[in-house]
Protein backbone atom coordinates (compact mmCIF):
# COMPACT_ATOMS: atom_id res chain seq x y z
CA UNK A 1 0.00 0.00 0.00
CA UNK A 2 1.30 3.23 -0.83
CA UNK A 3 -0.16 6.71 -0.02
CA UNK A 4 1.15 8.99 -2.58
CA UNK A 5 0.24 12.17 -0.46
CA UNK A 6 2.73 10.88 1.88
CA UNK A 7 5.99 12.18 2.06
CA UNK A 8 9.49 11.56 3.31
CA UNK A 9 11.77 13.61 4.20
CA UNK A 10 15.83 12.51 3.63
CA UNK A 11 19.00 14.00 4.92
CA UNK A 12 22.17 14.24 2.95
CA UNK A 13 25.68 12.84 3.74
CA UNK A 14 26.40 16.91 3.92
CA UNK A 15 23.99 17.90 6.07
CA UNK A 16 21.34 19.25 3.76
CA UNK A 17 17.46 17.85 3.97
CA UNK A 18 15.14 17.32 1.17
CA UNK A 19 10.99 16.17 1.35
CA UNK A 20 9.85 14.55 -1.13
CA UNK A 21 6.69 12.39 -2.48
CA UNK A 22 6.21 8.31 -1.09
CA UNK A 23 5.94 8.17 -5.06
CA UNK A 24 9.20 8.96 -5.87
CA UNK A 25 10.52 7.09 -2.90
CA UNK A 26 9.06 3.90 -3.68
CA UNK A 27 11.31 3.38 -6.04
CA UNK A 28 14.32 3.01 -3.96
CA UNK A 29 14.66 -0.15 -2.23
CA UNK A 30 16.90 1.49 -0.05
CA UNK A 31 14.23 3.94 1.47
CA UNK A 32 11.30 1.72 1.26
CA UNK A 33 13.11 -0.93 3.76
CA UNK A 34 14.06 2.39 6.02
CA UNK A 35 10.58 3.19 6.11
CA UNK A 36 9.92 -0.52 6.53
CA UNK A 37 12.33 -0.76 9.27
CA UNK A 38 10.79 2.01 11.15
CA UNK A 39 7.01 0.62 11.36
CA UNK A 40 5.56 3.45 11.33
CA UNK A 41 1.73 4.21 10.63
CA UNK A 42 1.61 4.46 6.76
CA UNK A 43 -0.12 7.60 7.01
CA UNK A 44 2.54 9.20 9.51
CA UNK A 45 2.74 12.74 7.50
CA UNK A 46 5.89 13.60 7.12
CA UNK A 47 8.13 10.49 8.13
CA UNK A 48 10.91 10.90 10.31
CA UNK A 49 13.98 11.74 8.33
CA UNK A 50 15.61 8.83 6.51
CA UNK A 51 19.29 9.24 6.55
CA UNK A 52 21.44 8.53 2.59
CA UNK A 53 24.83 8.07 2.05
CA UNK A 54 24.85 10.41 -1.37
CA UNK A 55 25.56 14.45 -1.36
CA UNK A 56 22.50 16.56 -2.13
CA UNK A 57 24.08 17.98 -5.38
CA UNK A 58 23.74 14.07 -6.67
CA UNK A 59 20.03 13.79 -4.48
CA UNK A 60 19.11 16.33 -6.67
CA UNK A 61 19.96 14.56 -9.93
CA UNK A 62 18.42 11.12 -8.65
CA UNK A 63 14.98 13.11 -7.15
CA UNK A 64 14.84 14.93 -11.08
CA UNK A 65 15.30 11.54 -12.79
CA UNK A 66 12.54 9.74 -10.25
CA UNK A 67 10.11 12.27 -10.98
CA UNK A 68 10.56 11.54 -14.41
CA UNK A 69 9.89 7.77 -13.68
CA UNK A 70 7.72 7.86 -11.29
CA UNK A 71 5.39 5.89 -13.08
CA UNK A 72 7.31 3.42 -14.25
CA UNK A 73 6.48 -0.67 -13.14
CA UNK A 74 7.19 -1.83 -10.15
CA UNK A 75 8.56 -3.99 -9.18
CA UNK A 76 11.60 -3.19 -11.43
CA UNK A 77 11.71 -6.31 -14.13
CA UNK A 78 14.01 -8.96 -13.22
CA UNK A 79 16.62 -9.40 -15.29
CA UNK A 80 17.21 -12.48 -16.95
CA UNK A 81 19.81 -14.51 -19.02
CA UNK A 82 17.89 -12.70 -21.93
CA UNK A 83 20.53 -10.45 -24.32
CA UNK A 84 22.06 -6.86 -22.69
CA UNK A 85 21.81 -4.28 -24.54
CA UNK A 86 23.24 -0.63 -24.19
CA UNK A 87 21.43 1.61 -26.94
CA UNK A 88 18.24 1.26 -25.99
CA UNK A 89 18.39 4.72 -23.39
CA UNK A 90 15.15 6.54 -23.40
CA UNK A 91 15.30 10.04 -25.06
CA UNK A 92 14.35 11.84 -21.62
CA UNK A 93 17.08 9.78 -20.07
CA UNK A 94 20.11 10.77 -22.93
CA UNK A 95 18.98 14.25 -22.96
CA UNK A 96 19.07 14.26 -18.47
CA UNK A 97 22.99 12.75 -18.76
CA UNK A 98 23.86 14.94 -21.54
CA UNK A 99 22.81 18.12 -19.04
CA UNK A 100 25.86 17.29 -16.66
CA UNK A 101 27.61 14.50 -18.55
CA UNK A 102 30.13 16.91 -19.89
CA UNK A 103 33.85 17.34 -20.88
CA UNK A 104 34.32 20.10 -17.98
CA UNK A 105 32.39 17.74 -15.39
CA UNK A 106 35.14 14.87 -16.12
CA UNK A 107 32.69 12.06 -15.41
CA UNK A 108 32.91 12.35 -11.69
CA UNK A 109 29.16 13.48 -11.70
CA UNK A 110 28.16 9.91 -13.52
CA UNK A 111 30.48 8.30 -11.14
CA UNK A 112 28.57 10.02 -8.10
CA UNK A 113 25.02 9.36 -9.68
CA UNK A 114 26.02 5.53 -10.14
CA UNK A 115 26.80 5.21 -7.33
CA UNK A 116 24.47 6.62 -5.67
CA UNK A 117 21.90 4.65 -7.84
CA UNK A 118 23.59 1.49 -5.89
CA UNK A 119 23.21 2.99 -2.81
CA UNK A 120 19.58 3.80 -2.86
CA UNK A 121 19.05 0.66 -4.41
CA UNK A 122 16.79 2.28 -7.62
CA UNK A 123 17.48 -0.28 -10.23
CA UNK A 124 16.46 1.60 -13.14
CA UNK A 125 18.64 4.40 -12.90
CA UNK A 126 21.73 1.69 -11.88
CA UNK A 127 20.55 -0.13 -15.21
CA UNK A 128 20.33 3.53 -17.24
CA UNK A 129 24.00 5.08 -15.88
CA UNK A 130 25.96 1.99 -16.75
CA UNK A 131 24.52 1.49 -20.18
CA UNK A 132 26.05 5.11 -20.27
CA UNK A 133 29.34 4.02 -19.47
CA UNK A 134 29.28 1.06 -21.49
CA UNK A 135 28.39 3.25 -24.37
CA UNK A 136 31.95 5.26 -23.85
CA UNK A 137 33.93 2.29 -23.96
CA UNK A 138 31.99 0.81 -26.74
CA UNK A 139 33.82 0.65 -30.15
CA UNK A 140 37.09 1.82 -28.49
CA UNK A 141 40.71 0.22 -29.28
CA UNK A 142 42.26 -1.41 -26.19
CA UNK A 143 44.19 1.84 -26.27
CA UNK A 144 41.39 4.10 -26.36
CA UNK A 145 39.97 2.56 -23.44
CA UNK A 146 43.18 3.21 -21.72
CA UNK A 147 42.74 6.39 -22.46
CA UNK A 148 38.92 6.91 -20.94
CA UNK A 149 39.99 4.96 -17.75
CA UNK A 150 43.50 6.01 -17.48
CA UNK A 151 44.80 2.63 -16.73
CA UNK A 152 47.92 1.04 -17.63
CA UNK A 153 49.37 -1.97 -18.98
CA UNK A 154 50.29 -4.04 -16.74
CA UNK A 155 50.89 -7.66 -18.75
CA UNK A 156 54.39 -8.93 -19.38
CA UNK A 157 55.09 -9.33 -22.85
CA UNK A 158 54.90 -12.88 -23.09
CA UNK A 159 50.97 -12.56 -21.41
CA UNK A 160 50.71 -10.03 -24.18
CA UNK A 161 51.27 -12.17 -26.89
CA UNK A 162 49.03 -14.83 -25.23
CA UNK A 163 45.92 -12.31 -25.48
CA UNK A 164 46.68 -11.47 -29.08
CA UNK A 165 46.84 -15.00 -29.62
CA UNK A 166 43.15 -15.25 -27.86
CA UNK A 167 41.69 -12.60 -29.79
CA UNK A 168 42.97 -13.70 -32.61
CA UNK A 169 39.56 -13.70 -34.53
CA UNK A 170 38.58 -10.16 -33.88
CA UNK A 171 41.81 -8.74 -35.06
CA UNK A 172 42.00 -7.92 -38.54
CA UNK B 1 39.28 15.48 -3.93
CA UNK B 2 40.98 13.51 -1.11
CA UNK B 3 44.21 13.83 -3.49
CA UNK B 4 43.96 17.93 -4.07
CA UNK B 5 43.24 18.41 -0.32
CA UNK B 6 46.76 16.53 0.57
CA UNK B 7 48.00 18.22 -2.20
CA UNK B 8 47.22 22.12 -0.77
CA UNK B 9 48.50 20.81 2.24
CA UNK B 10 51.44 19.60 1.25
CA UNK B 11 54.29 22.51 0.34
CA UNK B 12 56.30 22.88 -2.62
CA UNK B 13 58.94 20.66 -0.84
CA UNK B 14 59.37 17.81 -4.01
CA UNK B 15 60.37 15.06 -1.55
CA UNK B 16 57.41 15.89 0.71
CA UNK B 17 54.91 15.50 -2.30
CA UNK B 18 56.32 12.10 -2.83
CA UNK B 19 55.42 11.05 0.37
CA UNK B 20 52.02 12.35 0.46
CA UNK B 21 51.45 10.66 -3.40
CA UNK B 22 52.75 7.34 -2.12
CA UNK B 23 50.37 7.35 0.71
CA UNK B 24 47.07 8.70 -0.91
CA UNK B 25 46.68 5.81 -3.56
CA UNK B 26 47.31 2.18 -1.63
CA UNK B 27 46.11 0.45 -5.02
CA UNK B 28 47.88 2.35 -7.87
CA UNK B 29 45.64 0.94 -9.97
CA UNK B 30 42.48 2.77 -8.53
CA UNK B 31 42.77 5.73 -9.98
CA UNK B 32 41.60 8.75 -7.29
CA UNK B 33 38.36 10.56 -8.35
CA UNK B 34 40.44 13.55 -8.92
CA UNK B 35 41.14 14.43 -12.66
CA UNK B 36 43.76 17.23 -12.07
CA UNK B 37 47.24 15.62 -12.87
CA UNK B 38 49.77 17.53 -10.98
CA UNK B 39 50.85 19.98 -13.76
CA UNK B 40 46.94 21.01 -13.94
CA UNK B 41 45.63 19.54 -17.35
CA UNK B 42 42.50 17.89 -16.97
CA UNK B 43 41.74 14.26 -17.79
CA UNK B 44 38.57 12.82 -19.35
CA UNK B 45 38.54 9.17 -17.64
CA UNK B 46 36.20 7.80 -15.47
CA UNK B 47 37.40 5.31 -12.48
CA UNK B 48 36.21 2.11 -13.22
CA UNK B 49 38.00 -0.05 -10.67
CA UNK B 50 36.68 1.90 -8.38
CA UNK B 51 33.36 0.85 -8.38
CA UNK B 52 31.76 -2.34 -6.73
CA UNK B 53 32.44 -5.41 -8.26
CA UNK B 54 28.45 -5.93 -9.03
CA UNK B 55 28.08 -2.78 -10.63
CA UNK B 56 31.65 -3.48 -13.14
CA UNK B 57 29.82 -7.05 -13.80
CA UNK B 58 26.50 -4.87 -14.76
CA UNK B 59 28.80 -2.85 -17.11
CA UNK B 60 30.46 -5.64 -18.87
CA UNK B 61 27.38 -7.28 -19.36
CA UNK B 62 26.00 -4.09 -21.92
CA UNK B 63 29.06 -4.60 -24.25
CA UNK B 64 29.58 -6.34 -27.15
CA UNK B 65 31.80 -9.53 -26.81
CA UNK B 66 34.67 -7.68 -28.90
CA UNK B 67 34.75 -4.93 -26.76
CA UNK B 68 34.30 -6.79 -23.03
CA UNK B 69 37.38 -8.76 -24.53
CA UNK B 70 39.94 -5.28 -25.58
CA UNK B 71 38.36 -4.13 -22.41
CA UNK B 72 40.01 -7.06 -20.48
CA UNK B 73 42.79 -6.37 -22.71
CA UNK B 74 43.15 -2.71 -21.06
CA UNK B 75 45.33 -4.46 -18.07
CA UNK B 76 45.67 -7.21 -15.24
CA UNK B 77 42.56 -6.33 -13.18
CA UNK B 78 40.07 -5.52 -16.43
CA UNK B 79 41.38 -9.08 -17.30
CA UNK B 80 40.41 -10.67 -13.85
CA UNK B 81 37.30 -8.81 -13.87
CA UNK B 82 36.11 -9.79 -17.20
CA UNK B 83 37.22 -13.32 -17.29
CA UNK B 84 34.64 -13.42 -13.85
CA UNK B 85 31.93 -11.35 -15.22
CA UNK B 86 28.75 -13.25 -17.18
CA UNK B 87 28.22 -13.14 -21.12
CA UNK B 88 24.61 -11.93 -21.69
CA UNK B 89 24.04 -13.38 -25.59
CA UNK B 90 21.13 -15.02 -27.18
CA UNK B 91 23.28 -16.53 -29.89
CA UNK B 92 26.65 -16.74 -31.53
CA UNK B 93 27.90 -17.89 -34.61
CA UNK B 94 31.42 -19.19 -35.29
CA UNK B 95 31.93 -19.38 -38.93
CA UNK B 96 35.28 -20.52 -40.88
CA UNK B 97 35.79 -18.62 -44.43
CA UNK B 98 38.70 -18.67 -46.76
CA UNK B 99 40.70 -15.44 -46.58
CA UNK B 100 39.83 -13.25 -49.67
CA UNK B 101 41.68 -10.47 -49.35
CA UNK B 102 40.88 -7.51 -47.00
CA UNK B 103 37.05 -8.12 -48.03
CA UNK B 104 34.18 -10.09 -46.30
CA UNK B 105 33.65 -13.10 -48.52
CA UNK B 106 29.70 -13.89 -48.92
CA UNK B 107 30.07 -16.52 -46.45
CA UNK B 108 31.26 -14.29 -43.78
CA UNK B 109 28.94 -11.36 -44.99
CA UNK B 110 26.19 -13.82 -44.68
CA UNK B 111 27.09 -14.88 -41.11
CA UNK B 112 27.43 -10.78 -40.54
CA UNK B 113 23.86 -10.35 -41.38
CA UNK B 114 22.29 -12.93 -39.85
CA UNK B 115 24.00 -13.28 -36.83
CA UNK B 116 23.95 -10.60 -34.37
CA UNK B 117 27.29 -12.04 -33.00
CA UNK B 118 29.01 -13.63 -35.25
CA UNK B 119 33.48 -15.06 -34.86
CA UNK B 120 34.96 -15.02 -38.25
CA UNK B 121 37.63 -17.48 -39.01
CA UNK B 122 40.04 -17.45 -41.38
CA UNK B 123 41.14 -20.37 -42.87
CA UNK B 124 44.90 -19.61 -43.23
CA UNK B 125 45.64 -18.18 -39.75
CA UNK B 126 46.18 -20.41 -36.94
CA UNK B 127 43.65 -19.45 -33.88
CA UNK B 128 43.96 -20.86 -30.08
CA UNK B 129 40.62 -22.38 -29.10
CA UNK B 130 40.59 -20.66 -25.22
CA UNK B 131 38.41 -17.45 -26.37
CA UNK B 132 35.96 -20.13 -27.29
CA UNK B 133 36.18 -21.22 -24.11
CA UNK B 134 36.53 -18.13 -22.36
CA UNK B 135 33.37 -16.96 -24.05
CA UNK B 136 31.39 -20.60 -23.25
CA UNK B 137 32.95 -20.46 -19.36
CA UNK B 138 30.91 -17.59 -18.81
CA UNK B 139 28.44 -17.39 -21.24
CA UNK B 140 24.53 -17.79 -21.61
CA UNK B 141 23.90 -18.49 -24.96
CA UNK B 142 20.45 -20.18 -25.95
CA UNK B 143 22.50 -21.40 -29.65
CA UNK B 144 25.90 -21.66 -30.62
CA UNK B 145 25.80 -22.36 -34.00
CA UNK B 146 29.58 -23.43 -35.76
CA UNK B 147 29.18 -23.29 -39.63
CA UNK B 148 32.64 -25.04 -40.48
CA UNK B 149 33.48 -23.83 -44.51
CA UNK B 150 34.47 -27.86 -45.70
CA UNK B 151 31.18 -29.05 -43.69
CA UNK B 152 28.33 -28.17 -45.68
CA UNK B 153 26.09 -28.93 -42.59
CA UNK B 154 25.88 -26.48 -39.67
CA UNK B 155 26.34 -27.89 -36.52
CA UNK B 156 24.16 -26.55 -34.02
CA UNK B 157 25.23 -26.69 -30.27
CA UNK B 158 22.20 -25.58 -28.09
CA UNK B 159 24.10 -25.14 -24.95
CA UNK B 160 22.79 -24.91 -21.35
CA UNK B 161 25.39 -23.24 -19.29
Amino acid sequence: RIYPLMRVTLTTSDGASVTVSRQLTKHSGFIEKAITDMAVDDNAVPLSAVAVDVDDATLKLVIEWLTEHRDDALPYPEKTDEERRADDIPAWDQAFVQKWDTKEDQQQTLYAVITAADKLDIKGLLDMTCKTLANKINGKTVEEMREILQLECDFTEEELAEIRKENAWCEN
Amino acid sequence: RLVSAARQNADNDEEEEKEVDMTMSLNPDIPSIDNLTIDGEYRDYFPILALPKHIQDLVFSFLPIMDRLALAGVNKNLYKIESESKYYVEELAIVEIPFIGASLSPMAEYAVKNYKHSIVLFENKSYSSDFIRRIAHNASIGTLRIIARDSHSQSNMNTSF
